[in-house]
């Protein structure tokens, strides 16, 4: 096994300008709006085989309006823009997912990536040894990769 | 952040592990490959029952190894070696990533 425990600080460099931060262990979507600006936190974590962002949007007045506005921005920039990359990739088409669920009591927006499909396109691909991902942990200031080598 | 010498988590900020006294980077991300990945890795060499790195029957020192560049260039980033830690249960690398 190969064990990364990558600090928050170099999560965000590596992040680098995709006005996306990782604090806390969550990642925090900025975003300007045509009048202002809009922060939303989508919460990581591993469910079986997937990798799900929840971004809760189910709060009370103009916070919960823009988290709303804001998550129908990011589902539509991920379906015009991510998904195709991936499928642009060799990834199926069916690797990321996005939809609106109930999350701890509220409404939420969930986006998911297959691990599955993302270490079969992994096992695809040419060189002497095939990483694939087996776990991942999203810490207060820590993010830890595990990856197995064959 | 975790101590890389004991694994304790520490709280951010403080300088030194509360378990162990290991001085902490203020930033370090950890690296650890287990016996097999590494022996998987590692081509024409192995590493000893004993933790040491072995070309055939000469032993290797990991540090002289990798310099003079202990500071790697991937993807646009400087990936710098701050520890690198042999031992009989694999390899351990604290790294800084600028």
């Amino acid at each position: 096994m190969i064990q990364l425990a990558l600090h928050e600080a170099h999560v965000n460099r590596l992040l680098g300008k995709a006005q996306v931060t990782y604090q806390d262990g969550c990642f925090v979507v900025h975003r300007k709006l045509p009048v202002g600006a809009a922060t939303v936190v989508a919460v990581p974590t591993l469910e079986g085989r997937e990798l799900v962002f929840y971004v809760p949007f189910d709060q009370a007045g103009v916070v919960g309006q823009v988290a709303k506005v804001l998550w129908g921005v990011i589902s539509d920039q991920v379906l015009k823009q991510a998904s195709p990359r991936l499928v642009a990739m060799g990834m199926p088409s069916d690797a990321l997912d996005v939809s609106q669920v109930t999350y701890k009591g509220k409404k939420a927006g969930r986006l998911s990536l297959s691990l599955h499909r993302v270490n079969e396109w992994l096992a695809r691909q040419k060189g002497p040894h095939h990483v694939a991902v087996e776990d991942l942990e999203f810490e207060r200031d820590v993010v830890n990769v595990t990856l197995s080598l064959r | 952040m975790q101590c890389p010498q004991c694994q304790t988590r520490v709280a951010p900020g403080k300088a030194f592990c509360t378990k162990c006294g290991t001085a902490l980077a203020a930033q370090t991300s950890l690296l650890t490959v287990d016996r097999d990945t590494l022996n998987n890795l590692l081509q024409g060499m192995q590493l000893s029952p004993e933790g040491k790195l072995m070309a055939g029957p000469v032993e290797i020192d990991p540090v002289r190894l990798l310099k003079p560049e202990l500071t790697l260039r991937w993807g646009g980033y400087v990936v710098s070696v701050e520890q690198l830690t042999l031992g009989a249960d694999g390899l351990r690398v604290s790294l800084d990533l600028k």
